[in-house]
């Protein structure tokens, strides 16, 4: 915008100056008082232009001088802030190696910790397996002799069934009667 | 439940056939009412409809107790159990008050299952050795199963007396399992 402004009033100026230009060649009446009149007149209001046009375009080279000294504070901040940050990593710096030290020991006896963790857990592990591998034998080994007991005593039985059926005799089987019923009278008395 | 009433009314009519002096005839006659009643569709549904009035049903039984010659007492029990809607318990009844009527004469009945038929004398002694050892009279029942073996095994309410070559067989099992 102050731009435009600027332009219009270098053209009212060259406006103004251009009858005194095309005076220049010739004879003319300059030199009269009139003319005098006439160019302190065209120098008055050349020069009301000129402070018109400074005084519109002041504002914003103030504005453009505070913004430039706004970023000029801001950069001595940020380099003071640079500066200060700098300071810090050289401190730290200086520091990090012991760190790096300390953290690497760390590093060493928590991994020396966790194997021993692990190999402590594992041993646990295979005691715990190897206690319910012996249980799990030894209930099976119960078991194989109690079906082993039960089969033979089965056997036994089918065996002695099978004899009775072929050798019971009708006078067995009357004394087996007669045994009973003598049973039962002894339970009586 | 229905148990327990059954029992009410068998020891009920238990108690007046002993005050009649002639229970075996109460038993017998109210057998005979309840085989008619097993046997007859139709005297069944006179009895157990609700369609049918009290009144109806016993003229019919009161009819039939005079064909069957039934003693009074079981036609009057009958009538009880039309009044009250018992009829359709009669058999449960029947049979509470055959259990009902042996325990008030010291009668206890006896299934008997041997490996053979038993001879007369072994039936014989076998009962008389069950009286002694109950102290009833004992009624007992005489069947076979040949797979006891040998022996024979009794029932007497409750009570089983085991004596057959199965049983001994199967102690003999376990004990060799056990051991």
């Amino acid at each position: 915008m102050w731009m435009a402004r600027l332009g219009v009033a270098v053209i009212a100026l060259l406006l103004h100056a251009a009858p005194a230009l095309a005076q220049e060649s010739g004879p003319s009446i300059t030199d009269s008082t009139g003319g005098w009149v006439f160019r302190w007149i065209n120098f008055a209001i050349l020069v009301a232009i000129l402070v018109y046009a400074f005084s519109k375009a002041a504002p914003k080279f103030r504005k453009n001088s505070e913004e430039i000294a706004r970023q000029i504070a801001e950069g001595a901040r940020a380099r003071e802030a640079a500066e200060q940050l700098r300071r810090e990593v050289r401190t730290k710096m200086a520091g990090i190696e012991a760190e790096v030290a300390v953290m690497r020991e760390e590093a060493k006896r928590g991994e020396e910790a966790e194997a021993e963790r692990i190999r402590a857990l594992a041993k646990s592990e295979a005691e715990m397996i190897e206690r319910a591998a012996r249980a799990e034998i030894a209930a099976a080994e119960r078991a194989a002799r109690l079906e082993l007991r039960a089969t033979a005593a089965r056997l036994a039985v089918q065996r002695a069934e099978a004899l009775l059926r072929e050798q019971l005799s009708a006078s067995d089987e009357s004394a087996l009667f007669r045994n009973f019923v003598a049973e039962i009278e002894r339970s009586a008395n | 439940m229905s148990g327990a009433i059954a029992s009410r009314y068998a020891a009920a009519l238990a108690d007046a056939a002993l005050d009649e002096g002639n229970p075996e005839r109460v038993r017998g006659d109210l057998a005979a009412f309840v085989s008619a009643f097993d046997e007859s569709p139709e005297l069944r549904n006179v009895l157990e409809t609700p369609a049918v009035s009290p009144e109806l049903k016993r003229k019919v039984v009161d009819e039939l107790a005079k064909r069957m010659n039934l003693v009074p007492a079981v036609r009057n029990f009958v009538f009880l159990l039309i009044d009250h809607n018992r009829t359709d318990m009669v058999r449960e009844i029947r049979q509470a008050f055959h259990e009902a009527l042996n325990e008030r004469l010291g009668i206890a009945d006896a299934e008997v299952t041997s490996a053979r038929e038993l001879s007369a004398d072994e039936r014989r002694e076998l009962t008389e050795a069950l009286e002694r050892r109950t102290g009833k009279k004992i009624e007992a029942r005489f069947q076979q199963d040949a797979s006891l073996l040998g022996g024979a095994v009794v029932r007497v309410g409750s009570v089983v007396y085991d004596g057959s070559v199965r049983e001994q067989l199967a102690r003999l099992r376990v004990q060799l399992e056990s051991a």
